[in-house]
């Protein structure tokens, strides 16, 4: 043997031996049960994610609906108007249009006097708002 | 990809690879165990590797490297060149019995890295570039610790008779 041609030739005509008996089952089996204990969301741990889940939506949920009820109830204590009410120049235009709509050849003065009358209506309403607010104080207390 | 058929393909193969390369029947079928636990979590990406057998042997490699580095088994198989010689035999059968002991004695004389070349390129038939895939080196490595191997071999096998 003194050529390394030679050691290649005589390593080429070996062949593999197979594996001991079984030796596929073992393996197979073996690496199932390492993949089973080394699973990070075990079923468990996943119907917990899912029940925390569904609760931080339900917490979500009455939290809004519950900020929306003391918002609402704040503003009616600090005379505020709410985000979603109409303005108090809104009002009037509104109801200066449903009486116009009626009523053909206004001119500007007579115009001007009707808005006039309108603000008055509206202001006079909206005194008596505290009255209202001083019961549901009382009631609160 | 099934998993079954993936050791029908390169799981006697492996197999034997892990058993040279650890120096133990047991160890190899330990660490194929983690190697086939690896590929089972890797089996949706599977479908995507362009050759799967670098694939699979890479991971044998690293997984094998892993075992080394944590039981310092190196060593020991570096003191038992006897103990890697049956290994050897035990792996692969020879065209006669003369011939069998002569190439594991010789082949266990070699440095571990270029035994592993050697086992890769003539009894698993890769390609040098196949093999520097898998041990993430050039093939210009791959090809020279392969000469140095056989040459070893060779002069063992001379000084033998």
């Amino acid at each position: 043997m003194n050529d390394r041609d030679d050691v290649e030739k005589i390593m080429e005509r070996f062949s593999g031996k197979p594996g001991p008996p079984g030796l596929k089952e073992r393996v197979l089996k073996g690496a199932e049960q390492k993949a089973k204990a080394r699973r990070i969301m075990t079923p468990l741990l996943s119907a917990a994610l899912a029940g925390c889940s569904v609760l931080l939506i339900i917490l979500t949920l009455a939290d809004w609906q519950i900020s929306g009820t003391q918002e609402r109830r704040l503003n009616s204590f600090l005379r505020l108007t709410p985000a979603g009410d109409m303005s108090f120049k809104k009002i009037i235009d509104q109801k200066m249009g449903e009486f116009l709509a009626n009523v053909t050849d206004v001119d500007i003065i007579t115009a001007r006097n009707l808005r006039r009358s309108f603000l008055a209506q509206e202001k006079v309403a909206k005194a008596r708002r505290p009255d209202i607010r001083l019961k549901e104080e009382i009631y609160e207390n | 990809m099934k998993i079954e058929s993936l050791f029908d393909q390169f799981g006697e193969a492996m197999y034997r690879y892990l058993t040279i390369k650890l120096g133990s029947a047991r160890d190899a079928e330990d660490v194929l165990q983690e190697v086939f636990f690896r590929l089972v979590k890797y089996s949706t990406r599977l479908r995507f590797v362009r050759n799967l057998r670098v694939f699979v042997f890479r991971v044998a490699r690293n997984e094998a490297e892993r075992f080394l580095r944590s039981k310092i088994q190196e060593e020991k198989l570096a003191r038992q060149p006897e103990l890697l010689t049956e290994v050897l035999r035990q792996s692969y059968l020879g065209p006669d019995e003369s011939s069998e002991r002569f190439i594991s004695e010789a082949l266990a004389k070699v440095p571990n890295d270029q035994r592993e070349v050697i086992v890769l390129k003539i009894f698993e038939g890769m390609t040098f570039n196949e093999i520097a895939d898998i041990s993430a080196e050039s093939s210009n490595t791959i090809a020279s610790r392969y000469r140095y191997g056989i040459e070893k071999m060779r002069i063992f096998l001379e000084e033998k008779g």
